[in-house]
């Protein structure tokens, strides 16, 4: 596993090279969140390449205040809740939105019923239930970490995770 | 992630339905590399044009101000400082509020200076 300090050397050497790492090191669990969030593949696409966009153009100020990862993710968060509030300028609910794509998007396995229904069941959750759930069931993300990218105290995120866990196993139960 | 948080969803863990076509992180990063390095040199080719423009525009100051040409004896005196005071201005032009531009107002003056025919 590539360390921040890794990614920060090279980058001081060779920004485009450091920068390759640092994209190696993060782009495919940072695709598979976007993916979790907006569920089409090419939406998820032009997401991830923003958000890579934008580490790179503030990469040289970014303070170090926090991991890289805590950083990329909070950019990645942002970055998912700007896209689908911008798409979401229909009457349908969002969540509704993401359920129905989920149900005719291209790249997913439709055959794995119970990993569909799962997903299923995280779609019906309020967004900031989704979020934390992702961020904590998928990525493995400490609370601490969720908090600096969410701006939620971490008391609170604990409450919203144990929610989205038992509405997911509610809707599973009921599956 | 501890144990007992582990063990609510045991009967599907990590796995979720989404795939991605082949080859599709490698594709992924070299088109994020292609438009990182052309931001790059969009902003190398409005830091050159800045400095350029400023400079221009110091000189042409310095050749059209009328009160040079009133105090023009006192000017002889010291013309080697004049020259040294445009050669500092334009070497050392103070470029870092570059830097604190937005994106937006990036791509609008790096469009202006490529469809400047003055400035090609």
């Amino acid at each position: 596993m590539i360390n921040d300090d890794e990614i920060y050397g090279l980058y001081q050497k060779n920004k485009e090279q450091g920068f390759r790492m640092l994209m190696d090191a993060y782009q495919k669990s940072l695709y598979f969140f976007i993916r979790r969030m907006v569920v089409v593949h090419a939406d998820a696409e032009d997401v991830m390449q923003e958000v890579f966009l934008r580490v790179f153009r503030n990469l040289s100020s970014f303070r170090r205040d926090c991991s890289l990862k805590t950083w990329i993710y909070k950019i990645a968060t942002n970055e998912c809740v700007r896209f689908l509030h911008h798409q979401n300028e229909s009457e349908v609910p969002l969540e509704a939105g993401l359920t129905s794509e989920l149900l005719t998007t291209e790249y997913v396995d439709y055959e794995n019923e119970l990993a569909v229904n799962f997903q299923k069941a995280i779609l019906t959750l309020p967004e900031k239930q989704r979020v934390v759930f992702n961020l904590r069931y998928y990525d493995e993300l400490e609370y601490a970490e969720i908090s600096r990218i969410t701006n939620i105290k971490v008391e609170n995120l604990k409450v919203d995770y144990h929610y989205a866990k038992e509405k997911i196993k509610k809707y599973m139960m009921n599956e | 992630m501890n144990k007992m948080e582990r063990k609510d969803f045991d009967f599907i863990g990590k796995q979720t339905p989404y795939q991605v076509p082949d080859g599709f992180f490698q594709e992924a990063q070299q088109k994020v590399m292609l438009k990182v390095s052309q931001q790059r040199r969009r902003r190398l080719v409005l830091k050159r044009s800045i400095i350029m423009l400023s400079s221009a525009a110091i000189l042409v100051g310095l050749v059209f101000i009328p009160g040079r040409t009133i105090v023009k004896n006192e000017a002889d005196k010291q013309p080697a400082a004049t020259t040294q005071q445009i050669d500092k201005t334009a070497s050392g032009a103070d470029d870092s509020w570059i830097n604190e531009l937005g994106d937006e107002d990036l791509e609008m003056m790096a469009s202006i200076v490529e469809n400047d025919e003055f400035l090609k």
